[in-house]
């Protein structure tokens, strides 16, 4: 499948039409075509759908062309005005009836013997100027009325003349106030009435004159009231009042000038100059739309009945009336009210979603063929070619159209019409100098759908039977081999296959789930002939065999049917449909009284609406209970009918009736077009064509691409779906113990697609493109599109086992690419096992002053309690130490320390305490363990150097994928880093002061000589002295008393000397000094005769600190007292009072 | 080299002398309060002899009249005050307290309490004598219809001995000077007998005893002639002021 020109400019393929032969008979507008083209490219319109149509009897949904022309003939001469309003998609066929109904109405070519007296007058859409309008009211009555035309006048002369006659005639316009119409019409600020009229005019004078569809502009519209308001008062006011007001006079002003005088009068003169010539005229407006500003005279006068004397049928573009009729109607009351008042029919040629009725897969291929069909009889080009290849389509064929049909769309909407297919489609694709598929593919009016082939072929096989393949009935789908020789398409022989249509080639699309369905059409009574219908993949199939009661009938034609006479008796038959591995039976009841249930459609859409109507012998039955698969669904109106919206899942519906003791059934297929694909999903059909297209571009070509995050949603489930991918953890483990390193980003693994997408994150695995991929990418594909896992293995295979070796390689390299990641912020030799010994290492160290490496430190639990003095990391470090942080940050990750030792050193955890029943990954452990003690030092100084500025933080260490307890990995890294540079900071001088303090003042009285006892007294007596003195604080005071109480036993005074010795000239670094720092915290708290000598010498420092002081005798002492002093002086003083007494 | 029970000895030596400075410490308080208190009395003591000294003067230096006897008995006990030597005081206080001398002052209190009351007595007396004569000076002045004393030396000199006097604020020489000028006012002032014997026509017996009642001598009716008696009834103004007791 490969070697095949892929080059598009080398396609050559023969035309057998000319180009101008075609812009003959494919043109936007009926009545652009002459009487005789448009004859033969005419399919009848029979799906009208009726809202009511009055003279017609019956209620029934649809009508055809010719019921509907047969209820407008039912008027006599005298008759007041009859309306039927015809609403539809623009291009829905609307055009078209109206000419049929011009045809066929009156004139020379009436074909209705009986109506002579009925004249159309047909007004297009392009004949909407007043001129036109009346000239076509007067041609049947010889009449000659001369009006001038706006077209050949001066915009600005015109403009200015309106604008002078409202600012003059202000006072005289009744319903608005004269200010405000002088403020709007006056020539002042940068929005003029003059301009708006002037700007309006030229547009309506472009238009008249172009050949366009653009409808002919109003003189004044809402937006330009809006824009005039605002600048003539500040504020948009009077929309409902001024404006209608100004809009009339400005038409009148015009009408005047036109010469057409009052429209309306001239309408009414001329109705009454029909009845006089015993004329009915019919008046057939395609598109009331695009009738100007003469709209409202001119619907004032259909819509005032007794004015005149006229049928009319009034097209209108769906939704117009909405906005508009009201205005154009000047209908205060409800306009739907008003309407139904005084029309005769509301007819409609599109459903709610723009489809238009008469068109459905099988009329447009039938269309297309009418328009092939005189094209080619009327082209000088006559290549031969094989037609019967192409359906009689050629260049197209029958699946080439229904597919172009079924993907129709304009701006985005859903609007299957005739128009635009024979536009925008077949017209396009005839002018084209690329093959009709090439243009297809490219075309702005058809949907993107996906290739149902193996991407594997060549994009120009792709394309091939994307457009004109029809799938077979093992799966596959087949191009009549014709089509790849017109286009000179290469194709490999062994593809080539020959069917009952000739050589075909076949290719490989995986297998489809097709089903063969029938249906009987006709009464099912005793004689009657019945046609039997199949349909494979919701088309009808030629050469399917019916078999009743195990008798031949016969094979079914292209359009899928067989006839059959029914026995002539009450009976039941049994009904068989056979095509090569496919087959269906059904039963049919045949009695002399027939109850039917006739449904509107054969065929329902989700979301439709479906009308049943009973008939009992062909009479339709009212209060008749609807059932459909059992449940009661409603009971039929007085017309026979019930509407339902049945919810769709199942290839079709059931429905039954009882009545008379005679049953009835009817089967309607449904078609779901979110069933045709392997998985469920609440995504619309469209777009799940659209994001396989672009998928399928994607894998060939590795191209940026909208929906590429359907494919990462499947390949993380399906990542998951087979493993953790972003944990890392000991491979070997044979059950998940402890806490795994998980690359937390979202929460999935980040996926990039080569070429397409890149995740942004940090670490990715990226899915490279090629259609190598296809197989495991399109199980990807499938799952990223449904709701609930894998894609049904039945529509898109999928080989589990590759599927699985994908995800593991795939996982296999993002979890190397995780190692990697971490392992390159560490010291040389430090991997991820070292980094957990070291951690650990690390936190016994801190917190316990150990420096021995074994399984205890790596896999115990630290006991809470975990030393019996006080910590030294508290005790001799203040909290805005650099070393409490670190240490603080090192043993917030106690647990997850230990928990990631587990998940990484055990083969099997344990429920049990003391790491009962664990298995310990011995190798790994040990290896790791041993490592560390050798670089034990060297770790701990380039652990310094970790820098983990390009570690990404979605590193985390938990328990599984979703636990929301998690420890930053960077942040474990970073506090061992900060732990390693604090304990190299460590210094004996400055840190370990105060031991080597204590070890002095120990030591200056240790005496050995002295027994327990004799150090008892001297710390009894200089405790009672340092009571007695005022030298120590009383906390002092009590500890040493404490301590001497504690004096019981033999004081450990071998052991104190030891100590002594080690701690008096400590110069010890790094851990080891955290060791003796913690060591030495334990002698305080264990080693009693460290505190006696400690305590002593505390004693001693103070009372040596202390002098008694003043040794002055008493009389001395009184000397110096204040009041020795005054009392001298009252005495001289009274001694001199003495003398002068 | 210092051993652990070397130390221990002088800790236990440093532990004894901080003791005795304690118990030394606490007697110089005791012996600073008592002396306080002592103080405290010398100190009250000398502001009454203060007191006693400003009064006396008053009346020895101003008033002219002897000592009252009780200041000499003060001067006599003061001495025992006066020349008490400090160096016995402190040794006072070291055997035991100031009782003694605190006794001494008190008593040496009261007696200059008493002195100040002799004093002020006198002064009673003083101010006594000074409101008769400005009293009848007043109604001889009316009896005579003559205006020879002022109104102003009357109320000047009531105002002397009733307060200026007793101002312990106002030096002993001010007052003195006051109460001479006051005092050399009241002696210029003379009644006018002649003319008001001549006007009412009256014996020279009649003058003489209203000179008499004038001077606030006391007249004995029986001594006095009925002429007399008559005289002065007659004199419309002598009818109205003379207060006559039998």
């Amino acid at each position: 499948m490969s070697g095949t020109g892929d080059n598009r400019d080398d396609l050559e393929f023969p035309q057998s039409w000319n180009d101008d032969v075609v812009d003959d008979y494919i043109k936007p507008e009926s009545q652009q075509k002459s009487r005789e083209q448009f004859i033969d490219t005419h399919i009848p319109i029979d799906q009208i759908e009726t809202e009511w149509l009055k003279p017609h009897p019956g209620v029934r949904e649809f009508v055809s062309q010719e019921e509907f022309r047969d209820a407008i003939l039912q008027s006599d001469v005298e008759d007041d005005n009859r309306i039927f309003i015809l609403q539809g998609e623009t291009g829905s066929g609307k055009s078209q009836l109206c000419q049929w109904l011009g045809y066929q109405i009156g004139g020379q070519n009436d074909s209705h013997g009986d109506n002579d007296q009925h004249v159309a007058l047909h007004v297009s859409r392009s004949e909407t100027r007043i001129k036109d309008i009346l000239e076509i009211f007067t041609e049947p009555l010889d009449m000659d009325v001369s009006t001038k035309s706006l077209d050949g006048l001066d915009p600005e002369k015109v403009a200015g003349f309106i604008r002078e006659g409202i600012y003059a005639m202000a006072e005289n316009i009744q319903g608005a106030d004269t200010d405000d119409l002088r403020k709007l019409s006056a020539d002042e600020g940068s929005i003029t009435l003059r301009g708006i009229l002037e700007e309006n005019i030229e547009e309506y004078q472009s238009v008249v004159t172009s050949d366009g569809e653009r409808d002919l502009p109003d003189l004044i519209n809402d937006r330009d009231y809006r824009d005039l308001a605002m600048d003539a008062f500040g504020a948009v006011r009077g929309r409902n009042s001024i404006f209608p007001v100004l809009r009339d006079e400005i038409h009148n002003i015009l009408s005047r000038h036109l010469g057409v005088g009052d429209f309306r009068v001239k309408l009414e003169e001329l109705s009454q100059k029909y009845v006089e010539e015993g004329i009915r005229p019919v008046l057939i407006c395609e598109d009331v739309t695009t009738f100007s500003f003469l709209k409202q005279d001119l619907l004032d006068h259909l819509f005032q009945l007794d004015a005149g004397s006229l049928d009319v049928v009034l097209g209108w573009t769906t939704g117009w009336e909405q906005d508009n009729l009201d205005r154009a109607l000047g209908a205060s009351n409800n306009v739907q009210t008003y309407m139904e008042e005084r029309a005769e029919g509301y007819l409609s040629t599109t459903d709610d979603s723009g489809r238009a009725h008469f068109l459905d897969e099988n009329v447009s291929v039938e269309l297309v063929r009418k328009y092939m069909s005189v094209i080619h009889e009327n082209s000088e080009n006559r290549v031969h070619t094989e037609q019967s290849a192409y359906d009689n389509l050629y260049p197209f064929n029958s699946n080439f159209i229904r597919r172009a049909y079924d993907n129709l769309v304009d701006r985005g909407d859903e609007r299957r019409t005739p128009r635009l297919l024979l536009i925008r489609v077949i017209q396009e694709c005839l002018n084209s100098y690329d093959p009709p598929f090439v243009t297809a593919e490219s075309n702005p009016y058809l949907k993107e759908f996906p290739v149902e082939i193996d991407l594997g072929y060549d994009s120009v096989h792709k394309t091939i039977s994307k457009w004109y393949g029809k799938k077979t009935l093992d799966g596959n789908v087949a191009v009549p081999i014709e089509v790849a020789e017109t286009f000179n398409v290469d194709y490999e022989t062994e593809w080539v296959r020959e069917s009952e249509s000739g050589s075909e080639i076949v290719y490989d699309a995986g297998g489809f789930d097709l089903s063969l369905s029938m249906s009987l059409d006709g009464t099912r009574s005793p004689g009657n002939e019945i046609s039997f219908r199949a349909n494979v993949d919701n088309q009808r199939q030629e050469d399917v065999m019916f078999t009743v009661d195990g008798e031949e009938v016969g094979k079914t034609d292209g359009s899928g049917e067989v006839d059959f006479v029914l026995p002539n008796k009450e009976t039941e038959i049994t009904v068989t449909a056979e095509k090569q591995s496919l087959s269906t039976t059904n039963s049919y009841e045949i009695a002399p009284d027939t109850l039917d249930i006739n449904p509107s459609k054969k065929l329902v859409e989700p979301g439709e609406n479906l009308r049943l109507t009973v008939t009992y012998n062909g009479e339709k039955i009212e209060d008749v209970e609807l059932v459909e698969s059992g449940q009661p669904v409603g009971e039929t109106d007085a017309s026979g009918t019930v509407v339902v919206s049945p919810e769709i899942n199942g290839d079709s519906l059931k429905y039954e009736v009882e009545y008379e003791g005679l049953n009835a059934r009817q089967t309607i297929e449904t078609k779901d077009p979110a069933r045709e694909f392997p998985v469920n999903t609440e995504l619309s059909p469209d777009e799940v064509k659209r994001r396989e297209t672009e998928y399928q571009s994607w894998v060939s070509q590795g191209e940026e691409y909208d929906s590429s995050d359907t494919l990462i949603d499947g390949a993380v489930s399906v990542l998951q779906r087979f493993d953790t991918p972003t944990e890392l953890r000991n491979p070997n483990a044979l059950s998940n113990a402890g806490d795994a390193i998980y690359f937390d980003r979202g929460d999935h693994i980040p996926i990039s697609l080569q070429g397409a997408y890149d995740s942004q994150a940090s670490l990715s695995a990226e899915l490279p493109f090629g259609i190598d991929n296809s197989e495991i990418y399109k199980v990807l594909f499938w799952t990223g599109i449904g709701e609930d896992g894998l894609p049904d293995s039945s529509m898109v295979s999928t080989d589990y086992d590759k599927l699985r070796g994908w995800a593991n390689d795939i996982v296999g390299r993002f979890r190397e690419d995780m190692r990697a990641t971490i392992e390159e912020c560490l010291p040389d030799e430090m991997g991820i096992e070292e980094f957990i010994v070291y951690y650990r290492f690390l936190i016994h160290n801190t917190s316990c002053g150990r420096m021995e490496i074994n399984d205890e430190i790596v896999l115990a639990e630290l006991e809470s309690q975990y030393v019996d003095y006080d910590s030294p990391m508290k005790k001799r470090f203040n909290e805005t130490d650099g070393i409490r942080e670190a240490y603080g940050d090192l043993m917030m990750n106690k647990t997850a320390s230990r928990e990631l030792a587990k998940s990484f050193f055990l083969l099997k955890g344990g429920r049990g305490k003391d790491r009962e029943g664990w298995f310990v990954d011995r190798d790994r452990l040990d290896s790791a363990m041993e490592t560390v003690r050798v670089n034990r030092d060297r770790f701990l100084k380039e652990s310094m150097q970790i820098d983990t500025s390009d570690l990404p933080a979605a590193f985390r260490v938990k328990s599984s994928r979703s636990a929301s307890k998690t420890a930053p990995l960077d942040r474990m890294l970073e506090a061992m880093r900060e732990t390693a540079r604090e304990i190299i900071n460590l210094d004996y001088l400055n840190d370990a002061d105060h031991v080597s303090e204590d070890a002095e003042r120990v030591n200056e009285w240790f005496d050995k000589s002295l027994k327990t006892e004799e150090i008892k007294q001297e710390f009894k007596t200089v405790l009672d002295a340092v009571d007695d003195l005022p030298v120590a604080n009383k906390e002092d005071v009590v500890e040493w008393e404490k301590t001497l109480k504690e004096i019981d036993g033999k004081l450990a005074l071998n052991k104190l000397e030891s100590e002594i010795t080690h701690f008096k000239d400590i110069e010890s670094s790094g851990s080891e000094l955290v060791s003796d720092l913690h060591a030495f915290e334990s002698t305080l708290e264990n080693l009693l005769a460290w505190n006696v000598y400690n305590d002593l010498g505390e004693m001693i420092e103070e009372v040596d600190d202390y002098n008694p002081g003043n040794e002055d005798s008493f009389d001395k002492r009184v000397r110096q007292l204040d009041s020795y002093t005054k009392y001298q002086t009252c005495q001289n003083k009274i001694e001199l009072q003495l003398e002068n007494l | 080299m210092v051993t652990l029970k070397e130390k221990t000895e002088s800790i236990e030596k440093k532990q004894r002398d901080h003791n005795r400075n304690e118990d030394l410490d606490d007697a110089i308080e005791t012996a600073d309060e008592k002396l306080t208190d002592y103080n405290q009395e010398l100190s009250d003591l000398s502001g009454k002899l203060k007191n006693l000294h400003h009064r006396s003067e008053v009346l020895t230096e101003v008033f002219e009249q002897e000592e009252v006897p009780s200041v000499d008995t003060v001067r006599e006990n003061i001495l025992q005050i006066a020349e008490t030597n400090p160096e016995d005081l402190v040794d006072s206080l070291n055997k035991g307290g100031l009782d003694s001398q605190k006794k001494t002052a008190r008593d040496l209190k009261r007696s200059t309490d008493d002195a100040i009351d002799d004093c002020i007595d006198k002064l009673d007396e003083i101010k006594k004598d000074w409101e008769t004569r400005t009293s009848t000076a007043e109604s001889i002045s009316q009896i005579t219809g003559d205006d020879g004393v002022s109104a102003g030396l009357i109320e000047d000199i009531r105002q002397f001995v009733r307060f200026n006097c007793r101002k312990r604020s106002s030096s002993v020489g001010e007052l003195d000077n006051e109460w001479k000028g006051l005092k050399a006012r009241w002696q210029k002032t003379q009644v006018n007998w002649e003319s008001f014997q001549s006007q009412h026509n009256l014996s020279d017996e009649t003058i003489t005893i209203l000179k008499k009642l004038a001077d606030d001598e006391s007249v004995s009716l029986d001594s006095t002639k009925s002429e007399t008696v008559a005289e002065l009834f007659e004199v419309a103004a002598l009818r109205e002021n003379l207060k006559l007791s039998i």
